[in-house]
């Protein structure tokens, strides 16, 4: 679900930018700043709605640039529990689905938070539900489904250290294990979830 | 930074999807071509803005198949106009209008104690509603993941 919220932030606009009007400037570099970006306790940043109030430039001694407070609207996203989404199968583990929303990736059910009679079958990679005994639904990859938002988890990522290392490649595993800033627990075992395909 | 207000409005899918049809072409941005294989190029002066671009690509990738290609603003309101009747808390509204739900168990999934609140022809109603002003247009192609699991079954 998106959602307008109202921020206010003093915008730095370099000296290059001074020939552009002054909403168009400090609009690309609120756009900059946040865009495609996770904002800690309110959700993912899109795009700048419209700007509310810009209140005159300030300069500091030693910087050719003016800082300006501006008060702006932004689209965020930021889905509510209980909230029904579809998304896409990213992945299927032993341990629950991964589901993505093309902007959004870290969306995550957790097996007890899956059907109840749903087992996952590691030689098809992909999740079996039993509504009863003759029937099985498959949660196969790429598959659209609905599900259920049950919990957001933000985690403060602090900025990395200087890296000293010279392993790359041990780098790139670090990347994969990384903390989102921004996951989603979801939920997946009432009727109406999983397939849309079972459903219509 | 400060976060005046958290929540000022909910949007409804499609109002972001027409806000970022006009961003993207304020910046002449073109994504037209559904294949992803998009290149960002670097050289180019917005190349600044490559997280907006970003952004508005796959968000608006991801709402243009959600719904139908024929949707307008007037049939939006109509649908609103038409739910007011109804006893809707102002969130159940909003997802109705987003996932525009074809069967009972869909709207049952939305609305929550639905059995109590509605009888069936209500919610039969609800899904004509939305049947008429948004007709599934989708289902004369069946889409590759329905025949997946259709032939795993």
């Amino acid at each position: 679900m998106f959602q307008l919220s109202v921020i206010s932030d003093l915008i730095r606009v370099p000296p290059h930018l001074f020939h552009l009007p002054t909403e168009k400037a400090v609009l690309n570099e609120i756009n900059i700043k946040y865009a495609n970006k996770v904002i800690p306790k309110l959700g993912l940043f899109v795009s700048v709605w419209d700007l509310m109030e810009i209140q005159d430039g300030l300069l500091k001694p030693g910087d050719g640039a003016t800082y300006v407070t501006v008060k702006f609207r932004g689209i965020i996203w930021k889905p509510f529990v209980g909230e029904v989404l579809t998304g896409w199968i990213k992945k299927n583990t032993p341990e629950g689905i991964k589901v993505t929303m093309e902007f959004f990736e870290d969306i995550f059910i957790p097996k007890s938070l899956l059907f109840e009679n749903a087992i996952y079958s590691g030689d098809e990679d992909a999740w079996i539900w039993k509504p009863d005994d003759d029937t099985s639904l498959y949660l196969d990859e790429n598959e659209k489904i609905y599900f259920r938002i049950e919990e957001e988890v933000f985690t403060d990522i602090k900025p990395k250290g200087p890296d000293n290392s010279m392993n790359v490649t041990e780098e790139k595993e670090s990347d994969e294990n990384k903390v989102p800033p921004y996951a989603i627990i979801a939920s997946c075992q009432t009727e109406g979830m999983g397939c849309v395909s079972w459903w219509e | 930074m400060k976060i005046e207000i958290a929540r000022e409005k909910f949007l409804s899918n499609f109002e972001v999807q027409q806000a970022l049809v006009e961003i993207q072409k304020q910046n002449r941005w073109n994504f037209a071509s559904k294949a992803r294989v998009y290149k960002f190029d670097t050289n180019s002066r917005n190349s600044h803005l490559a997280n907006l671009e970003r952004i508005t690509m796959d968000v608006s990738s991801y709402l243009d198949k959600s719904f139908a290609k024929n949707a307008q603003v007037d049939r939006f309101v109509k649908l609103i106009n038409f739910l007011n009747g109804f006893e809707l808390v102002k969130v159940e509204k909003l997802q109705m209008v987003n996932l525009l739900p074809r069967s009972l168990v869909s709207v049952y999934s939305i609305i929550e104690e639905c059995d109590t609140r509605f009888t069936e022809d209500e919610c039969e109603s609800m899904l004509n509603k939305i049947e008429e002003l948004f007709p599934a247009k989708q289902e004369t192609v069946p889409d590759q993941d329905g025949d997946l699991s259709m032939s795993k079954n």
